[in-house]
């Protein structure tokens, strides 16, 4: 017998053999066929490999929806720009190169039935720079949205501004944010799919201007290139700097999708935002709380009183849904938006569009996670200013989109930390509460769980307020009135039951509006059977609440919140008069 | 003719395909990991090369260092085996494009096997029967509804992302279906975070019965007659028998036609197998095609008297089939318990180690199929199969029998290494599976109690009078060294004829 051996790992060769490519990232040899199939994602590593524009058309629009919008032929060259060759031979090699005749591609198409207007950029046309013609195309896409009351997709992938159109390259990032502007006043879905890589001038103007944000995954996206960063700070960078995950860590994009997820992401999201083929099932589908047999789920406050120490030690066992449990059982899809775009992704409050009923909503809520790990991570349900943050931009996206809001509350409190105070805890708290007060879409808040002081009020101004049947609002927790007031945290108990914690008092003073009953022995018992309660009690808040208009909302929700007093709310009168 | 072979894969198979070469005079090329440097096939082959690391995806399954070895072991054909890339189209045309003969059908072939949907489309058109189904997802319990009064009740409504029992529901009426939908969504929304979910018949009592095929490039095929593979836990198998008793003669023949006419209808070559899952009237509906040798082949071997993996490189070497349908007689009953080295009661989790002892079961009409050696390591890189005990015997209840002969032989112990083998024993006592009257859910059903059997099994060791020790005729011989014969001057004589055979 004779023995023999390969090279292993095999080292990239620099000229692969026909009918492989080497991954740029890895250098594992990928065979072209399987690579085409796999989306150009390297199965060795997960590297996702650049796309031309036309890849990303097949990619995310439905087969045969594509129509090219017609850009009548220009061929810029403002400056008569010479480097070591004439701008005007570049850009007839980079057509010739990547068989576009700009780095940017305008079109209609379909994407899982719902017609959107798509600008897809190719970074192999001089490195997807924005030149005039490429503003002049993607403010006309935007242009076309609005014209055509559609939704608009983008792909970016871009070095930032071209060079050689010098500064009539800078203004486009005006044009275009102009365009932008405008989409989002009418309130038209716009979604940017930010690839590898996004810079300068691109991601300075429209590529983060779109009412949702998608990186892909590994990609870079950055206003600064990071060797310019580097060069600048002379310090090691972290290793994910300037990648897709790196920005929804910090706040930056709404989700990170690998290539493969981007297409159904697109789909639902255009579902949840009222584009696409109508879906008259949606609401068929409710037959289950249809057949409610118009039984007032509302619990009987007078006899169902219950000890609020109980309540209070119900409302915080482990089990007990969350959040997302709700989201994922109570709801009929949902799509999480992270981050507050400016600063972090605080993971103690999530959010973002969802379906209920055949209704489109947008969702809030704080999060406790269940297991040691979960509830690490998330901070135990307190937000910091950063998820205040998050739920102010949802806020504004629920009102550009006419969108009802749902918030469902569970905290024991905000965060209290030096931290949370220099970013300005209460600012953030305050504008919450101020902007739900006076959001002109409806808000129907659930106190799901415990509702601790501030930090659930921030999530709580609403034109219904429910509470479940083992849940509470306090001013603080028992503990802590218990130790100030009593001396001694033992005595939470008596605490509890002197501020009347519970569902029942909250009815009865008039701050609940209804009561969500629970599965004997709470909701943790029988999540499934306490989401389908809860689903219900949505449903039919929902259903009502929608029927108003913008402005009778504002009123009754300002009229609601002064009768709130506990003293049959007398109005104040002038002194003197 | 193929002259020099490359055998693209590892374990037990590997072994296999190299005794077949052998027998064929063709020349053996082993490729190996570096934790399988030792192993058996390695010790068989004219050549080994030393392919990659111990992880699969960087050496079972790297392509082009299993093509670089092939090409410059001077290999002209590859034999893939089972998994691995054996039903990589990619792999069978990169080895055409490189003049090697692929040990399998035609890539496009495979590759259209490979895709469930068109493997189903395919077959529908050429008349296979499917069971009443749809393969995308159902959005709405409306939509459901109508896809369940269309195929008719009772249906099962399936979490994608379900398996083993959980996330399915089984509707009757259709004034229970929405409820079933909408449950069986939130469950698949909170267990799996994914509510995608399938509407499809539901059979009930089914087996899964598979038809061996085998069809040269000229044009012929046959088939090898069926196994039964009803025993399998979350679509594992366990243990294979054949023939499907439970099927009519008439019901096995027609099966036999269909699988051979919808492999031909597609220009499938080479050794393939048609899974059917058949109802409680032998209705029988088509389900995928494996496109390669299977791990149970064996069971059609012994019933057969034919050499599968031998015909296997002869068709594709371009010769053509040696035999016609009528020459091809199943005899008796032949069953293949997998043992592997996984312990059953911590949910089969793997369980390697060194195999310190592997005593392997004889006698007649008995066959171990291994890729270890007592002594040898079972590396938890790869699966763990460590090897498929296969009888046959002229009928089903005396090859029950011999299977629990052969299990009860077979010792494996090293540490940290549990088997399969008492849960085979356990299996093959069963009161349902003795009367052939499991179905596929049997396992995922039972399990526990199987456990249970197994678990009083091993406790009683089997086949040692323990208790009272052997009974003795004739004197122990002393474990002391004898006194020397001459000194003593005594000669040893047994009081009466030993009995014992030693
Ligand atoms: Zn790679």
């Amino acid at each position: 017998m004779t023995r023999s051996a390969t090279p292993v790992p095999p080292v990239p060769a620099p000229q692969p053999p026909g009918g492989w490519v080497s991954c740029p990232a890895c250098g594992w040899l990928l065979y072209r066929k399987r690579l085409d199939r796999d989306l150009h994602v390297c199965p060795e590593c997960d590297h996702h490999l650049r796309l031309s524009a036309r890849a990303r058309i097949d990619l995310l629009a439905d087969p045969g929806s594509w129509t090219e919008a017609y850009f009548a032929p220009s061929t810029p060259d403002p400056l008569a720009f010479t480097d070591l060759r004439d701008y005007p031979d570049r850009l007839a090699e980079a057509e010739r190169r990547s068989g576009e005749s700009e780095a940017v591609v305008v079109g209609t198409a379909r994407i899982g039935g719902a017609e959107v207007v798509l600008a897809v950029m190719d970074f192999g046309f001089l490195g997807g720079s924005m030149g005039v013609e490429v503003g002049r195309r993607v403010s006309g896409a935007a242009e076309l949205a609005l014209e055509r009351g559609l939704p608009l997709v983008t792909v970016c992938a871009s070095g930032g501004a071209r060079m050689q159109e010098g500064v009539f390259s800078l203004l486009q990032m005006a044009r275009v944010s102009c365009a932008f502007g405008r989409l989002r006043e009418a309130g038209l879905l716009s979604v940017c799919v930010l690839t590898d890589p996004t810079y300068g001038g691109v991601s300075a103007s429209f590529a983060t201007l779109a009412s949702v944000l998608v990186g892909e995954r590994g990609a870079h996206v950055g206003f600064a290139g990071p060797r310019v960063v580097q060069e600048t700070i002379r310090a090691e960078l972290p290793r994910d700097f300037q990648t897709a995950e790196f920005l929804m860590s910090h706040g930056l994009v709404d989700r990170v999708e690998s290539r493969a997820e981007l297409r159904p992401l697109l789909v639902r999201l255009l579902a949840l935002h009222g584009a696409g083929p109508a879906t008259p099932a949606d609401r068929a589908e409710d037959t289950d709380t249809d057949a409610d047999e118009d039984v007032d789920t509302d619990v009987d406050t007078d006899d169902a009183d219950a000890d609020p120490w109980d309540v209070v030690q119900r409302a915080r066992v482990t089990e007990r849904p969350t959040t997302l449990d709700y989201l994922h059982t109570a709801f009929d899809d949902f799509v999480e938006l992270h981050g507050d775009r400016v600063f972090a992704d605080d993971p103690a409050v999530v959010g973002g569009v969802a379906s209920i009923g055949g209704r489109r909503v947008v969702v809030l809520g704080h999060e406790k996670g269940h297991t040691v790990r979960e509830r690490v991570a998330r901070n135990f349900g307190m937000p910091h200013p950063e998820g205040y943050r998050k739920a102010l931009r949802l806020l504004d996206h629920a009102e550009s989109f006419g969108l009802p809001v749902v918030t469902l509350v569970d905290t024991p409190g905000a965060h209290p930390g030096p931290e949370a105070e220099e970013r300005g805890q209460s600012h953030a708290i305050a504008e919450a509460i101020l902007r739900s007060s006076r959001l002109r879409v409806p808000v129907v808040s659930v106190v799901t769980g415990e509702g601790g002081s501030g930090g659930a009020l921030a999530l709580c101004t609403s034109d219904r307020l429910l509470v479940m049947e083992n849940a509470f609002l306090s001013v603080i927790s028992p503990e802590g009135c218990a130790a100030i007031l009593w001396r001694t945290a033992v005595a939470a108990p008596t605490a509890a039951r002197a501020m009347r914690l519970g569902a029942a008092h909250l009815r009865s003073a008039g701050i609940a509006t209804a009561v969500v009953p629970e599965p004997p022995g709470g909701a943790h018992t029988d999540p499934l059977a306490a989401a389908g309660l809860l689903r219900r009690a949505l449903v039919r808040e929902l259903d009502d609440v929608c029927r108003l208009d913008a402005a009778t909302l504002l009123d009754t929700r300002a009229r609601r919140l002064a009768r709130i007093s506990g003293d049959d709310g007398r109005p104040l009168q002038t002194v003197g008069s | 003719m193929i002259d020099r072979l490359l055998i693209a894969n590892r374990g037990e198979i590997a072994v296999r395909i190299a005794r077949a070469c052998r027998e064929l005079g063709i020349e053996v090329v082993a490729v190996h990991s570096t934790s399988d440097r030792n192993s058996a096939v390695v010790a068989m082959a004219d050549e080994a090369v030393h392919i990659g690391p111990p992880a699969p995806r960087r050496s079972y399954l790297h392509v082009p260092n299993i093509v670089e070895a092939a090409l410059r072991a001077g290999a002209d054909a590859v034999h893939p085996g089972y998994g691995f890339l054996s039903e990589d189209p990619d792999f069978a045309e990169i080895c055409a494009a490189e003049g090697l003969t692929f040990v399998g059908p035609p890539p496009a072939v495979m590759q259209q096997m490979g895709n469930k949907a068109t493997a189903r489309r395919l077959m529908a058109e050429a008349g296979l029967p499917l069971l009443p189904g749809v393969v995308e997802p159902v959005r709405t319990a409306e939509e459901g509804r109508a896809i369940a009064d269309e195929i008719g009740y009772p249906v099962i409504v399936k979490a994608a992302a379900g398996g083993g029992g959980r996330g399915m529901t089984v509707v009757r009426a259709p004034e229970d279906f929405d409820e079933a939908f909408v449950t069986t969504r939130a469950v698949a929304r909170a267990v799996f975070r994914d509510p995608t979910v399938y509407v499809e018949r539901f059979l009930s009592g089914a087996r899964h019965v598979e038809v061996q095929i085998l069809c040269d490039a000229h044009g012929n095929g046959v088939s090898l007659g069926e196994r039964d593979c009803s025993l399998q836990r979350r679509h594992q198998k366990l243990l294979e028998e054949g023939p499907a008793g439970h099927l009519t003669p008439e019901q096995r023949t027609e099966l036999g036609r269909l699988a051979v006419h919808g492999a031909l209808s597609v220009g499938y070559t080479g050794a393939g197998t048609m899974e059917f899952l058949v109802d409680g009237s032998g209705a029988a509906f088509f389900m995928e095609m494996n496109a390669r040798i299977q791990v149970e082949h064996p069971v059609t071997e012994l019933l057969t008297g034919i050499d599968l993996v031998r015909e296997q490189i002869l068709v594709a070497a371009g010769r053509r089939l040696a035999f016609r349908q009528e020459d091809v007689v199943p005899r008796g009953a032949a069953i293949e318990c997998r043992i592997n080295a996984e312990d059953p009661t911590r949910g089969f989790a793997p369980a390697p180690g060194r195999l310190e002892v592997l005593q392997v079961p004889d006698g007649p009409w008995t066959r171990f199929d291994t890729g270890y050696r007592q002594g040898d390591t079972v590396s938890p890189d790869y699966d763990s199969l460590l090897g498929k005990l296969v009888v046959w015997a002229p009928d089903r209840d005396q090859a029950i029998r011999r299977m629990d002969r052969a299990l009860a032989e077979m010792r494996v112990e090293g540490p940290g290494v549990h088997t399969t083998i008492a849960l085979h024993r356990a299996l093959l006592r069963d009161p349902d599976v003795v009367a052939d009257r499991h179905d596929v859910q049997f396992l995922d059903r039972c399990l526990p109690a199987v456990l249970a059997r197994a678990a009083s099994l091993d406790d009683a060791a089997p086949g040692l009078p323990a208790a009272r020790g052997g009974l003795q005729l004739v004197p122990t011989p002393a474990a002391d060294p004898r006194p020397d014969r001459s000194t003593e001057g005594e000669i040893p004589c047994p009081p009466r004829p030993s009995l014992s055979t030693t």
